[in-house]
């Protein structure tokens, strides 16, 4: 077997062996032996079929079997775990055998220190003055005061409704009744469709998803809500234990911050994991990229999807980050001795089972039964140990959002200066 | 009635390859195994070979084959059909590639 390497791009690799005569031959002994623990062919018996009768019933199959073998034994030279893809073309010339071999190997990653890392996170102050904000207006719209209103609905307003569908073909569903506030936001055409109606008001609206079904909308009732005051009796309103406005905030900023540090636990780790993975630096081909994107595309059903640019460069930048958080995960955990062991392992079912109201016995069965499923639930909790690994390693950062934005400024100018 | 001629192609029905006749294809003058038309002769098998193949045919065996008895299910029996073989050895230096794939 002569072997020549034609070209070097980073992961990829173009390589021509040769295999003289007596190896083709050497070769076409081992496919027929293969072929015929496999194969019956009556007139013949088990394992006794002529290399002969194999290669002329089997045609160009038969060479791709040679091939094939052909690259089993150049492999046993290289790394086979180290495959991602390769392409094999090959082409018999007086008894030669030519294989082309195009390999790409798994691409090195780069992976950045995790000491020089920081993780930007809103100041926790700002966070539980927000949630005590948004927890008293919650509770105050709770509270609220519905005043019977003659005018036109407004937002913030209260309406009582009664809906009926009613299909093309005449019939209808019975009546029902419901209390809403009218909330302002982009997607809230329902609302907006009732703003500015009266009482007795009878609006008709398009089902959202249903072209067939018509809703009637009559307003029974508009009310006006009165918010109460935020004040010391607003406080006793909500719970007769706090005496003043001063002593709920100060119940509601212990809840916020037990929050928070619920939320910290779930959140530092997610967005150390991402800092992390957008650090590392993938060593990959071009060539690489372009033989995952179009084996995707085969999959994927759009037609024409070499005519659509955005939708190619999407793909582009998906097959990359699907070729890089894998890689980075994994050299991170070995390079650390971040392994999954079986009590690990234990109480990630255990916490599972919970979460899908099942029992771990029930989950184990179904893994057994299910090892992509098994696989997939490895790599999300490896995913879940380096995260929590890099967390305790990366700098936090409590930052401002307008703090971020003057830095961001500051940053532009420099570049432009 | 009017007795049909029968052609090359009526003579030679199929090839018999085997672990057998394989074996005798591979000798210096090599056996090819046919089976044959019940009508078929020495001299018709001959002809048709040559025609068909384009080789020189050096002799040509012919035999019946007799019917074999066959059970079915236990309690069936029945006989194997009758059909004519044919070996034919050719010349030193003719092969027919097509039947030794």
């Amino acid at each position: 077997m002569e072997e020549k390497l034609l070209e070097r791009d980073r992961n990829y690799e173009e390589w021509q062996v040769v295999f003289n005569e007596q190896e083709v031959k050497k070769l076409e002994d081992k496919v027929t032996r293969y072929l015929n623990t496999r194969l019956s062919l009556p007139g013949f018996r088990p394992g006794r079929i002529p290399k002969s009768i194999l290669k002329a019933r089997l045609g160009q199959k038969f060479e791709d079997y040679i091939a094939d073998f052909a690259y089993s034994e150049w492999m046993e030279k290289h790394d086979e775990s180290n495959v991602l893809d390769h392409e094999l073309s090959h082409e018999f010339k007086d008894g030669v055998l030519v294989l082309n071999l195009k390999m790409h190997w798994i691409p090195e990653v780069e992976l950045p220190k995790p000491e020089d890392l920081t993780v930007e996170i809103p100041p926790s102050e700002e966070l539980v003055e927000k949630f005590i904000r948004n927890a008293l207006e919650n509770l105050r719209g709770e509270k609220a005061i519905l005043e019977p209103k003659e005018g036109p609905a407004e937002y913030g307003d209260v309406v009582e409704i009664e809906i009926k569908a009613k299909v093309k073909n005449g019939e209808s569903s019975e009546a029902k009744t419901y209390q809403i506030i009218l909330r302002e936001g982009h997607n809230n055409d329902f609302a907006a469709q009732i703003v500015g109606r009266k009482k007795d008001d009878v609006i008709h609206m398009s089902h959202e998803t249903d072209e067939n079904v018509t809703l009637e909308v009559k307003l029974l009732q508009v009310y006006r809500r009165i918010l109460p005051e935020l004040d010391d009796s607003f406080a006793k309103m909500v719970d007769e234990g706090f005496e003043t406005l001063a002593d709920l905030e100060e119940s509601l900023r212990k809840i916020g911050f037990e929050k928070l540090e619920v939320f910290k636990k779930e959140f530092i780790p997610k967005i150390a994991l991402i800092e992390f993975i957008k650090n590392a630096k993938l060593d990959v081909s071009e060539k690489t990229i372009d033989r995952l994107l179009e084996k995707s595309l085969e999959k994927a059903d759009k037609k024409d999807p070499y005519e659509d640019e955005e939708f190619l460069r999407n793909a582009r930048e998906e097959v990359v980050r699907y070729l890089k958080v894998p890689l980075t995960i994994n050299k991170y955990a070995s390079e650390n001795d971040i392994e999954i062991n079986e009590e690990i392992f234990e109480e990630y079912v255990e916490r599972l089972a919970a979460n899908y109201s099942t029992t771990s016995e029930r989950l184990k069965k179904l893994l057994a039964k299910k090892p992509d499923l098994l696989d997939d639930l490895l790599s999300e909790l490896l995913r879940e140990l380096v995260a929590q690994d890099l967390a305790g390693k990366v700098a936090i950062i409590e930052k401002a959002a307008d703090q971020k934005a003057e830095d961001g400024g500051e940053e532009g100018e420099s570049n432009e200066s | 009635m009017k007795e049909r001629k029968l052609t090359y192609h009526d003579i030679l029905i199929r090839p018999i390859i085997t672990e057998k006749t394989s074996q005798l294809m591979a000798q210096e003058k090599p056996k090819y195994t046919f089976e044959v038309s019940k009508l078929a002769t020495k001299g018709m098998v001959k002809e048709a070979v040559e025609h068909l193949f384009n080789v020189k045919v050096e002799k040509v065996n012919i035999m019946n084959v007799k019917p074999k008895p066959k059970r079915r299910f236990s309690l069936q029996y029945g006989r194997t059909r009758t059909w004519k073989k044919a070996i034919v050895t050719l010349k030193k230096g003719y092969r027919i590639t097509e039947l030794e794939a």
